[in-house]
This record gives structure tokens, sequence and C-alpha cells, in this order.
């Protein structure tokens, strides 16, 4: 901006001659602080704003308006006839004729008398005169726009005097002068913002080759614009309330990096090694915002605790986590509620280890901590977060003890299962036979019972319990079902659903069938 | 009936009793019977052929001890009944009878559905045959037996079916198609003491038309012709 500045100083020195002699240059730009537009500055005297004209768009007006509903007659008297009643409020126009305590007034295209005592004039300043900068703009010192005094930046509110042609006549914290009419607007334009492409350096000045340093921004950053110069290729932004120029940035939005500490160690003021010093340290798997990496020192620029410092211990990947010691459990079972990916070890990084279905009953066999536990399934083996994941019931699992079981006569009734775990154990139960060899009962009882367990997924789970239910209702006696669909526990410390004789058919049961010792459908004899 | 293994046998000998009890019941009752003989019947005096059927027929009462009516039995110990005429049993010195039970119809089809899963099965042997069937025990049943619940089976396992009259009697028509058939009205799997109840049950028979027969302990019970 000083150069800009100088350049307009230059330009009206040769013009102006004499007139230079009351150049007064300012030791630092914008140097007015002023309500109106941060013009480009130089002490002309003629060009002050001190010295503008009055603006026209700034008017004395006297008002009057009514202070009650009040009734606008024909004549001065209340007798008269009325032409309508005012409301309160309207603003009318005083003829200046008077007849005693009545005043002559317009109210639209009616002409009456109204009791003046009801009417309040007043008398105030208008001001039409504000306006605002579109864009960056030179100043002239006439409206045939030859000769250029300043400059007024973007988004600057500068008060309107005059307009001739396309020119208008405008006053600024600086100036007054005359711009092109096109680049005023009545209402306040949007601030622009630009991004910093790269991490760089920012100058007070707009010439690379004679300013001075003002500071650096960063990767990522947003910051308000009011000016592209084109010559030097340079947008003038504010930084922390500071307008200053750089040629890193553009309007193009900049995702933010980031980077992780891969091990503890320091931070530093600078990129060199050789000529920087530790500011602080930072901890193995801290996240900071990225700027930049420094090839040559093998440092990046990071934005630790709100300061811009340099390590050389940061990269991309987050580091892996320790791994915690794996602890045997006795095992025991568990339904999943979702479809889970498993890892190789119980950190949230870890490479996969294959996936489990939602519904599918899993052994745990391993804890660490953080809560991870170690399941197997199948062929599938690894470390998933307990919580949330696994669950005792399950809710389309169905555990089977008779003829429904693998390979017996029933067996095709089962289909559509999603996974079966064979020589399960039914808790505390017993399996009779009734004098109908295929007919065997699930009662509470002292030991357990050999079943197997099939589970579906939950699209197909609901109406293979409806169909089931069905299935296993017929059989009654004295009216009443033989077997319900009851939730039982499982050895493995898991419930399904099963069916199972109801505490009428039990005791038909009991009395009426034989028990099979073995608790095995299979090994009855 | 179920065999039994020697570890069972106290609580199955028991389980079976009442089936024995009221079998045993025919034994002693004393009405002559007429014999199935042939293309006819012959008598109970006459003399049976077999030791098996000797004694098979000592099971028989030789008249219906309500009515009066002669009793008249094949030549594999079954008492002939037609459809909806009841087969008894009936406690010596006493004319009601402790049990009856009848068949009503018999169907005969080639498939029915599957039970909730609405699919055609097919039988395992030949035809499913859709048993009409009523029961009744009386309350004094339990009286004679020793366990808390006295009852009689009415499930596919206590009946059989033959080709015809004198011909052999199979058994296991309680295949799991005939279990699975989803049936109307499905009978209970017995009848309690103090009951009377009505309704179907499926078989898996062989033989497209014959003889059904309810003999739950298979040492004869009544046959119905369909």
């Amino acid at each position: 901006m000083l150069k800009e500045e100088l350049n307009y100083q230059r330009a009206l020195i040769a013009v102006l001659g004499v007139a230079s002699l009351f150049l007064v240059l300012l030791g630092s730009t914008n140097a007015h602080a002023s309500t109106l537009g941060q013009g480009v500055h130089v002490h002309l005297g003629a060009y002050d704003p001190e010295n503008a004209p009055p603006s026209k768009y700034i008017k004395k007006v006297t008002e009057t308006k009514t202070t009650e509903n009040l009734n606008l007659r024909k004549s001065a008297s209340t007798s008269s006839q009325s032409l309508g009643i005012m409301p309160k409020g309207t603003i009318v126009q005083l003829t200046g004729n008077k007849s005693g305590t009545w005043s002559q007034l317009k109210w639209g295209s009616k002409t009456g008398w109204s009791a003046s005592q009801y009417l309040s004039t007043r008398a105030y300043t208008k001001d039409d005169s504000v306006r605002y900068m579109t864009r960056f703009t030179s100043i002239y010192a006439t409206a045939a726009r030859s000769t250029k005094i300043g400059a007024v930046n973007f988004h600057s509110q500068v008060s309107l005097l005059d307009v001739s042609g396309t020119s208008s006549h405008i006053k600024t914290g600086s100036y007054h002068g005359w711009v092109d009419s096109k680049n005023l607007t009545r209402t306040r334009p949007a601030k622009q913002y630009r991004y910093v492409q790269k991490s760089g350096s920012t100058y007070l000045g707009i010439d690379p080759k004679t300013d001075t340093y003002a500071g650096r921004v960063h990767h990522g950053e947003k910051y308000e614009y009011r000016r592209w110069d084109g010559t030097n290729r340079r947008d003038e932004i504010n930084v922390n309330g500071r307008w200053v120029w750089t040629s890193v940035t553009n309007r193009d939005y900049v995702a933010p990096q980031y980077r992780y500490a891969q091990s503890n160690g320091s931070v530093y003021s600078a990129a060199s090694k050789t000529n920087s010093k530790v500011v602080g340290t930072i901890s193995k798997g801290t996240k900071v915002r990225w700027g930049a990496w420094d090839a040559s020192n093998r440092r990046d620029e990071i934005n630790l605790n709100g300061k811009w410092v340099w390590a050389s211990n940061t990269d991309r990947k987050k580091p892996a986590d320790p791994i915690p010691p794996a602890i045997d459990v006795k095992n025991y079972d568990r339904f999943t509620t979702g479809l889970l990916t498993l890892r190789k070890n119980p950190v949230s990084n870890s490479t996969s280890a294959g996936s489990v279905k939602k519904g599918w009953k899993v052994t745990v066999t391993h804890k660490a901590e953080g809560g991870w536990v170690r399941i197997s399934a199948g062929s599938v083996t690894g470390w998933i977060k307990g919580s949330g994941n696994l669950r005792r019931h399950g809710p389309y699992s169905v555990a089977v003890y008779g003829t429904l079981r693998t390979g017996q006569s029933a067996y095709n009734v089962m289909s559509g299962f999603q996974q079966k775990n064979t020589n399960q154990r039914l808790s505390s139960s017993s399996l009779y036979q009734l004098w109908n060899k295929n007919w065997t009962f699930l009662t509470n009882g002292p030991k357990t019972v050999v079943a197997e367990q099939f589970q579906y997924s939950d699209a197909k789970g609901p109406a293979m319990l409806k169909k089931l239910d069905i299935y296993e209702g017929q059989l009654k006696y004295q009216g009443r079902p033989m077997y319900t669909r009851q939730n039982v526990p499982l050895n493995g410390d898991t419930e399904s659903w099963t069916y199972k004789t109801t505490s009428f058919s039990e005791k038909v049961v009991k009395n009426s069938g034989r028990y099979i010792s073995s608790g095995d459908f299979l090994k009855r004899s | 009936m179920t065999k039994f293994n020697a570890q069972n046998e106290q609580c199955n000998s028991q389980k079976r009793k009442i089936a024995w009890v009221l079998g045993s019941t025919v034994a002693v009752a004393t009405v002559s019977v007429g014999l199935i003989l042939g293309n006819n019947y012959y008598s109970a005096q006459a003399g049976p052929t077999t030791q098996k059927l000797q004694d098979n027929l000592a099971d028989v009462a030789k008249s219906d001890a309500q009515t009066g009516e002669e009793v008249k039995v094949d030549t594999q110990a079954q008492v002939i009944k037609s459809l909806g005429q009841p087969g008894k049993l009936t406690v010596d010195g006493t004319t009601k009878p402790s049990f009856e039970i009848t068949v009503h119809s018999v169907k005969v089809l080639n498939s029915c559905t599957l039970r909730g899963f609405g699919e055609k099965i097919s039988p395992e042997n030949k035809k499913f045959l859709l048993l009409d069937v009523s029961a009744k025990l009386a309350e004094s049943a339990e009286k004679v037996v020793k366990e808390d619940i006295a009852l009689m089976p009415l499930d596919a396992s206590a009946f059989g079916v033959s080709p015809g009259r004198n011909r052999g009697v199979v058994y296991d028509l309680n295949t799991v198609a005939a279990f699975s058939c989803d049936v109307d009205k499905a009978l209970d799997i017995a009848v309690g003491a103090g009951d009377e109840i009505r309704g179907n049950v499926i078989l898996d028979s062989p033989y497209a038309n014959g003889q059904v027969v309810y003999d739950p302990d298979k040492t004869g019970g009544w046959t119905w012709s369909y």
C-alpha cells in the first residue's frame, strides 16, 4: 500500500507542481482513522476530507405528524365537514395558512384544516449519502477522472457528495474526490475471503522487493480479503486485524491437514536444525494441525496448543497404540449385536481379522485392557470392543434337541439359518420321551440336554419363529399345548429360544414319559 | 408301545400301566366272542390257531358288557368295528366302559400342508389317512393306575393299518410327515381320565384302503374298515 501511495504522489507532483508543496507524506498508511473508507492517503490539502463540499444527499427535512387520530375538515371549524380521519402518526404537509388554532394542510390528495394542537412538527437531517465500495477504486481530482489523487478499498464506507455523469464525488476518511459510480452501492457488500494454499509469508507493503515481513500464514487458513494486485500477484488479506499482502492465498477452499506425533519429542522454534531452539514437547499420538513440511530439515510445521512450531516426529498416520496383553478368561458365549469387524490385536487401528455377521453366536476367550474381548466364531478369530457389540440373548436363535437336530427326521424344517452350533447344552434340563418315539420333551431338570443352536438373520428370524410356533404348537393334551417357545439358558451363558414343556405338560411328560438319562436324543434307546 | 431299558424300567412300567390295566380288564370279561374265520369269522370256542393269538384272544370279551352284543374278533386279534362304532374297555364286573374309542371316518389324502410353513408334503409311506376320532376315558380310570395321571394315547403311534380283514397289521404310521401335517381340529395326543374328546389325527399308511387299527400296546385292539 505504501508503494502505491508513493506512485500517486509522484504523479500528482508532476501534474500539480506547486501543489506538491502541500504534500505531506505520512510515515504509515491509513494514518486517518475514520468511519469512512480507508483511502490510500496523501495529504493534498484541497482533497482532504475536511475540504469537501457538503453532500447533496444530506438534507434538512421538516416533517409534521398527527399526534392523535385527527379529522381533516373542510374549513377551520369543528362544525365543518370532515374530509376523513387521519390516523395518529400520519405525515402531512402544512400549507402555511393558519386560522386561529387551526392549520391548513395537505393529506394525500386532500387539502383541509385540522386543529394545530394535534400536529407536531420537527426538523432533522436526512442522510442519504452512505455508500460502500464494491471494489478497490481510484479516486480522481475531477469528474473527468483523469488525475488520480488516491484510492479507496473494497468494502469501505464512503459519503456520496454529488453525482456527475458516470462519476460520483465521494468523501472517504482521507479524501474527497471522484470515482466511477458503478463501484458504489447503497448496501455493504459481503466480505470476501481467501484460503492459504501453502504456508508462506505476509508483508506490510505491496512490493515484494522493498516491503517488510509481517508474519506467516498457514496452510488451510481463511482470511478476509479486499484486494488483488495483479502486478505483484499478491492478495491483501486481514491477519489479526492488520491488512497485509501475500502471494500464498487464493479463492479455493483448502481442507486443513493434520499430523500425529509418532513418538514423544520436542518441538522447535524454526525448521532449521542448527538455528532453532526447543520451545516445548509433544506426546506420542497427539493430533495437530499441519502447516508445512521442510524437506531439507525434515520437519513439519505444526500448531501445538495454538502456536505454530516445528517438529521432526510427526507424520500423517496415527501411530499404532501399544498392544495391551491378552488375559485368558473362562470361555463364554455371546451373540453379536451387529456386523462386527474383528481386529488382529486389541487396538483400534489394528488390521482386520475378518468379520462376523449380526446375530452370530461367538465364544469369548480372552479380554484386554480397554474393553477388548477376543472372540471366535467358526474359523474367524479376533478382537472387538465388548461393550454394545455382544449380548446374552439371541433374538433369533433357536435351540433344538429332538427330531429337528441335524440329520434327524424333521431337520429340513430348520432351513434358512445363517449359523448353526452343534454340541451345545441346555442348562438345568431333562429330556423325556413319550410313547411316541418321535416325541421328546424338554423339562426342567438337574442335568443338561444336548442341543443345537440355529441363528437366523433379522430378515428371516421373525418369520421363522412364527412358523416354528405353529409347527410346534399342534401337540396338545386336554386342549393345552405340550410345548411353548421359551427363552432358556445354555451352558455357555447364552439364552436361546426353544420349545419346552409348560408346568402343566411337564407333569404329563414326567408321569407318562420315559426319562432319557443321557440328555441326548440321539442316544435314546 | 416303547421298549424300555433296565435303567428306566421302574418309572416306565408305571407309565405304560394305564394301557395295560385297561387292556387287562378285557381279559376278565366273560362274554362269548365270535371270531372271524376265513372270509367270515370264527368263534372263540373253536380255538385260535396260534399260541400268540390265543394269548391275545384271552383278553377279548365274548360280548359287549354294556349292550350284550356279540364281540367279533379277526384273526389278528382285533375286535371288529364299523366306522362310527365304539371300541370299548370294560372293567370286569361292570357294564359301563372305562374307555371308548370311535373312528368315525377315514379320508385318504395324497398330500398335506407342512404346518406353519405352507408347503405341500407327501406321505413317507403311501397315503395320508385323516381319521376323525373320538375317545372317552372314565374318571374312574385314575383309581386303577398308580400314577397321578391316567390317560390313553391317541396319536398316530397308537394306530396301525392292514390291507384288509385278517391281514397283518403294520404300525409305525407316525412318520415325521404325518406329524408335520397341518390338521384342522387336531386330536389331543391322549385322552385323560374324565375327558371325552374328538378330533382329527393323521396316519402315514402304506395302504390306500383296508383297515385302521387302534392298538396302542400292539397286542390286539379294535379295527375299522375304510
